[in-house]
C-alpha cells in the first residue's frame, strides 16, 4: 500500500512527465530541456514508488529521520517553477535566436539597398528576379 | 550551362574559418560568376569576415555565436526575401567541393526534386571520417530511411541545393518550432521535408578531406549523446 507521500511524489512525476512531452510535441521545449526534465520525472517516480529507495539516502546522507512534509511541498514547488523558468528560457532563446536572424538579413538588406525602408519590410525584393 | 541562367544563392555558413573560406569563396566566384555568393559568419573570432570579403564573398554576420543551425536558416531567410530560385548550402571548411555545386543544382532545375542531398557514399567512398562520426551516419540514414520508406545513405550531408518552394515550406516549418539542435538538424530537415510533401533526391558527390581544424558538429562528446538527440527529434 503506498503511503500518501509516495501518492503526491508519483502524481507530481506524472505531471512533470506529461507537461514534457506535452512541450515537446508542442515544440515548445528542446532535446536538452526534454531530457533533463525527463530524468528528473523519472527519478521522482521511481525514488515515490520503492520509497524503500529512501533509506539508502538516508544511510548515505546519515540522516535518521524521512524529510517533513513542509520540506517535500517546498521541494516539490521549487521544482515546478524550476520548470517553467526552464521552459521560458528555452522559449526566449528560441526569440532571441529569431531576432538575431531577423537582426543580420536586415543589416545585409540595409547595405545592399541603402536606407530603402520599403527593401528592409521583409517583402520580396522583385528587382533581384531575372 | 542551363543553371547559370537561373538567379541562385550560395550559402556559405562559418564559424572560425579564416584559413579555407577564402580560397572556397574564390573558387565558387570562378566556377559560377553568375551566382550570388553569401558568407554567414556565426559571430566568428577570426579573420573569417575579412578573408570572405576580399575574396568578393557578401557577408551576412550574425550578431554572435549562434550554432550552425541558426546560420543555414539565416540563410534560408536571405532566400525568400531576397527571392532567389534556387539556394545552395557549402561548407566553408573546404570539403565540398564547388565543382559539385552545378550537380546538386540539376535535378531542382529539371523539376525532379524540391531538395536535393548531395550523398558521400552513392558513388564515391566517404570523407575518411572516425568510425564514431560513420556509425552515426550510417545509424540515422537507416532511421530515416525506415520512418520515410525512402534510401538514404547520407542523411548527415550538409551539401544541399533547395527550390524557393522548398525553402519557404521549411522556413514556415522552423517558425512553429524551437531551436533545433546542430548535430541533428539535418536529420530532422530530412524528416520534415520528407513529411511535408517535398521532393527529395540524393545526388552523388566528392568531398575533399579536412586541411585545418576539427570538425565542429561532430566533436565526441557531442557523438555521445548523438543517439539520444536523434531520438528525441524522432519523438518530436
Amino acid at each position: 500500500m503506498l503511503g500518501r507521500y509516495s501518492l503526491i511524489g508519483l502524481l507530481f512525476a506524472l505531471l512533470i512527465l506529461l507537461l514534457d512531452f506535452y512541450l515537446l510535441r508542442k515544440r515548445k521545449i528542446a532535446g536538452r530541456g526534454f531530457v533533463l526534465w525527463f530524468v528528473i520525472g523519472a527519478v521522482i517516480g521511481l525514488f515515490s514508488g520503492v520509497p524503500a529507495l529512501f533509506s539508502l539516502l538516508t544511510a548515505l546522507f546519515g540522516t535518521e529521520e524521512l524529510i517533513s512534509a513542509v520540506t517535500v511541498s517546498g521541494f516539490f514547488f521549487f521544482l515546478l517553477a524550476f520548470f517553467y523558468l526552464y521552459y521560458r528560457i528555452s522559449e526566449l532563446h528560441s526569440q532571441v535566436m529569431k531576432l538575431a536572424m531577423e537582426l543580420s538579413v536586415a543589416k545585409y538588406r540595409g547595405k545592399q539597398g541603402g536606407a530603402n525602408p520599403q527593401k528592409l519590410s521583409g517583402k520580396e525584393d522583385k528587382s533581384r528576379r531575372k | 550551362m542551363a543553371i547559370m541562367a537561373h538567379n541562385v544563392l550560395v550559402m556559405i555558413p562559418a564559424y572560425n574559418e579564416e584559413q579555407t573560406v577564402g580560397d572556397v569563396v574564390e573558387s565558387t566566384r570562378a566556377l559560377y560568376p553568375g551566382f550570388t555568393v553569401v558568407v554567414i559568419d556565426d559571430g566568428s573570432e577570426d579573420e573569417t569576415v575579412q578573408k570572405a570579403r576580399a575574396a568578393g564573398a557578401d557577408v551576412v554576420s550574425l550578431p554572435f555565436h549562434c550554432g550552425g543551425s541558426i546560420a543555414i536558416q539565416t540563410g534560408y531567410l536571405i532566400a525568400k526575401r531576397l527571392s532567389f530560385d534556387y539556394t545552395v548550402k557549402i561548407d566553408a571548411d573546404g570539403q565540398h567541393k564547388p565543382e559539385m555545386i552545378a550537380k546538386v543544382l540539376d535535378p531542382l532545375v529539371g523539376d525532379d526534386a524540391d531538395m536535393t542531398m548531395g550523398s558521400r557514399y552513392l558513388e564515391f567512398n566517404g570523407d575518411h571520417c572516425s568510425v564514431v562520426k560513420e556509425g552515426g551516419r550510417v545509424f540515422s540514414s537507416a532511421v530515416v530511411s525506415m520512418l520515410r520508406k525512402m534510401e538514404i545513405t547520407d542523411v548527415t550531408s550538409g551539401m544541399r541545393a533547395w527550390t524557393r518552394k522548398a525553402i519557404e515550406t521549411l522556413l514556415a516549418m522552423y517558425a512553429e518550432r524551437g531551436v533545433v539542435d546542430d548535430s541533428v538538424f539535418w536529420v530532422a530537415e530530412t524528416l520534415l521535408a520528407s513529411q511535408n510533401g517535398l521532393r527529395l533526391k540524393e545526388i552523388p558527390i566528392e568531398v575533399a578531406p579536412r586541411k585545418y581544424g576539427k570538425s565542429k558538429s561532430f566533436a565526441a562528446h557531442k557523438m555521445l549523446l548523438y543517439p539520444l538527440r536523434l531520438l528525441i527529434t524522432l519523438l518530436e
